[in-house]
């Protein structure tokens, strides 16, 4: 078990820049995911903790060591990729114990180590079979099995529910999940799924176009967020952004014409002109800003509805409201605006405006 | 299945016919002649089947010249610039398929230009060069022109396996504990086994084949390869065809042999299938 950090860490292919200085500090057993969008960096950056891409500068530093210079297999760790990469000639148990063979562990140790790990992920059926005669969900457990047999210092995996069906993918979370939770192990996890990041991280990193724009606990990144992108990229449906002026005390903002109070004042943009924030679970129906009910699409235990707000050239927000509510399109409704849930940001810099 | 399905099944299958019955008549009618004997050989008319088989040919020709060294100085000199190629053509190709490399599809076409240089050309000098350094009636002599000439071919087959093996394979192999240079050889070269054959086999038969180089760098009789040894048979007036034909059906049973058995793994190696882990 080991912390993980990176410092300055720079990652160009040829000219191209695609890791931008990124500094993270990743503590001994704690789940760390990296989301962002594709073509963010995430799966680079996991590789270079891996050793599987060169650093081009910056270090990289497991346990107390720096490992910049060190080989994939000198690192220990262990990683399990998106397609998980199973040796196809091998049966299961040749491939959880291909690592620990490497490493010259006597044979009742291996048996013993990949007899657990099956135990654990529940594939001691599967043991003698090859990766071909497996599902998707048993070839994910092997994966997963074959990273574990070693007992490195720490996980890395790249999208590993990715090729998974939507009902699979929620099991094999919740099972990634309690395996944190059993082996107490440093984990880094590259997702590009918001809700992966929200339900498995102790922190997130939010990463773009090579950037971290945020490093922080699941609660942090939905509450506060630092950075309109950030914002934009957590909640589904994710936050609705407006333009909008601040009042000249920074206390309040209007956004199409209708005045919302803001949770505290934002002096530092008073008499502004902003982009403005509010997630759709913070517009309740019931209030004095006046919307016209747009679309109404019911999911069942809730209903989203996009609504036109405000009096002057309205703007389109989502809200989510309950199933029994009842709307129809083209009601003239009123809504209101839970103050302390907004958000401001920047319209250049598109980072939170928070003073 | 419709009239026109029907005619393009049957002209298949004829083309199937034609390619099998021209590869395999001569090889037929030479077993044939080599279970001959001579007097029936010119009798008129022409049996096919020989009517009175003999194994005399078979032992005459070992006991004229000596048959089982050529075997063996064949299999020497083919079996070690297989292995040497094949060794020496799957590190050139994971380096070609694998590691950023500048001007890679350039040192390809290279790689096929160089293939198909005329052996004509490289004989005289190839000479002078074995004799300075005094490998003339040495294994070595062959072995290396060999695989030097084989390499090419069968770096440009291996690479084409490769290329289809997903590189997270090896990336997972690393970080389970391998170099580089294992992870080539536990993980990819199992997995391109039917390209690593192919390979072998092209090897091998290339150098089983060759005449050229054979006659005039391995000059002492004890020293000939099959290819070269079995032209010994002729005198200079007659011509044995009989003999002749025992000599070469031992010369191809080999082969034979070889290409049966690795037709196995490559058959069982594409059926193994599922590199996609
Ligand atoms: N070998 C390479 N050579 C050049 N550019 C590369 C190479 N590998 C990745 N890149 C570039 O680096 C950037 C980051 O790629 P990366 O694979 O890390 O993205 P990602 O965040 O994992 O995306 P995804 O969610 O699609 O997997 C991309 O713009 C990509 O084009
Ligand atoms: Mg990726």
């Amino acid at each position: 078990m080991a912390n993980v950090n990176l410092k300055q860490v720079v990652k160009s292919f040829g000219e191209t820049k695609v890791i931008h200085g990124i500094d993270l500090d990743i503590k001994s057993g704690e789940f760390v995911v990296f989301v962002g969008p594709s073509g963010c960096g995430k799966s680079t950056l996991l590789r270079m903790i891996a050793g599987l891409e060169t650093t081009t500068s910056g270090d990289i530093m497991i346990g107390t060591d720096r490992v910049n210079e060190l080989p994939p297999r000198s690192r220990d760790i262990a990683m399990v990729f998106q397609d998980y990469a199973l040796y196809p000639h091998k049966s299961v148990f040749e491939n959880m114990a291909f690592g620990l063979r490497l490493r010259k562990t006597p044979d009742a140790e291996i048996k013993k180590r990949v007899g657990d790990a099956a135990a654990i992920l529940q594939i001691e059926h599967l043991l003698e079979r090859k990766p071909r005669q497996l599902s998707g969900g048993q070839r994910q457990r092997v994966a997963m099995g074959r990273a574990i047999v070693r007992d490195p210092k720490a996980f890395l995996f790249d999208e590993p529910l990715s090729n998974l069906d939507a009902q699979l993918r929620n099991e094999m979370r919740t099972e990634i999940k309690k395996l944190h939770a059993r082996l107490g192990k440093t984990i880094i996890y590259v997702t590009h799924d918001q809700v992966e990041a929200m339900t498995l991280a102790d922190r997130i990193a939010v990463l773009s176009a090579g950037h971290v724009m945020q490093y922080a606990s699941p609660d942090e990144i939905y509450n506060r967020p630092a950075a309109k992108f950030v914002a934009g990229f957590t909640g589904s449906p994710s936050m609705n952004f407006a333009a909008a002026t601040v009042s000249a005390d920074g206390a309040s903002v209007v956004v199409a014409g209708a005045t919302v109070a803001l949770g505290y004042a934002r002096k530092s943009a008073a008499g502004r002109e902003v982009t403005f924030g509010v997630r759709p679970e913070d517009i309740d129906v019931g209030g004095d800003i006046p919307a016209r009910v747009v679309v109404i699409e019911p999911l069942g235990a809730e209903t989203l509805v996009t609504l036109a707000i405000g009096s002057q050239n309205p703007v389109e927000m989502i809200t989510r409201v309950d199933a029994d509510t009842k709307l129809a399109s083209g009601d003239q409704i009123k809504v209101s605006i839970n103050s302390a849930k907004t958000h401001l940001f920047d319209l250049k810099t598109e980072l939170a405006v928070t003073q | 299945m419709n009239l026109a399905e029907m005619k393009t099944k049957s002209m298949v299958m004829l083309a199937g016919l034609i390619v099998v019955v021209n590869g395999f008549f001569p090889a037929v009618w030479i077993f044939f002649t080599s279970l001959k004997t001579e007097s029936e050989l010119l009798q008129f008319p022409i049996t096919y089947i020989p009517r009175d088989p003999t194994l005399v040919n078979y032992y005459q020709a070992f006991t004229e010249k000596p048959l089982h060294l050529f075997i063996l100085n064949s299999v020497i000199v083919a079996g070690a610039s297989t292995i040497i190629t094949v060794f020496v053509a799957a590190l050139a190709a994971y380096a070609l398929t694998r590691l950023k490399m500048p001007k890679r599809n350039l040192l390809m076409s290279l790689l096929l230009a160089v293939s198909m240089f005329p052996l004509i050309s490289l004989i005289v000098p190839l000479f002078q060069v074995m004799r300075e350094i005094g490998l003339l009636n040495n294994y070595l002599s062959l072995i290396l022109p060999y695989t030097v000439l084989s390499l090419p071919v069968c770096t440009l087959v291996m690479a084409s396996f490769f290329q289809d093996i997903s590189p997270d394979l090896e990336a997972a192999a690393m970080v389970d504990g391998c170099t580089r240079v294992q992870a080539l050889f536990k993980i990819v070269m199992p997995l391109a086994a039917p390209g690593v054959f192919t390979a072998a086999i092209l090897a091998f038969v290339n150098a089983w084949d060759e005449f050229l180089l054979a006659l005039t760098f391995l000059s002492r009789e004890s020293m000939r390869t099959l290819s070269v040894g079995i032209t010994l048979y002729q005198g200079e007036f007659a011509f044995p065809w009989p003999l002749i034909s025992a000599a070469l059906i031992v010369a191809i049973v080999p082969v034979c042999i070889l290409i049966a058995i690795f037709q196995e793994r490559v058959v069982g190696g594409l059926t193994a299938g599922g590199v996609k882990g």
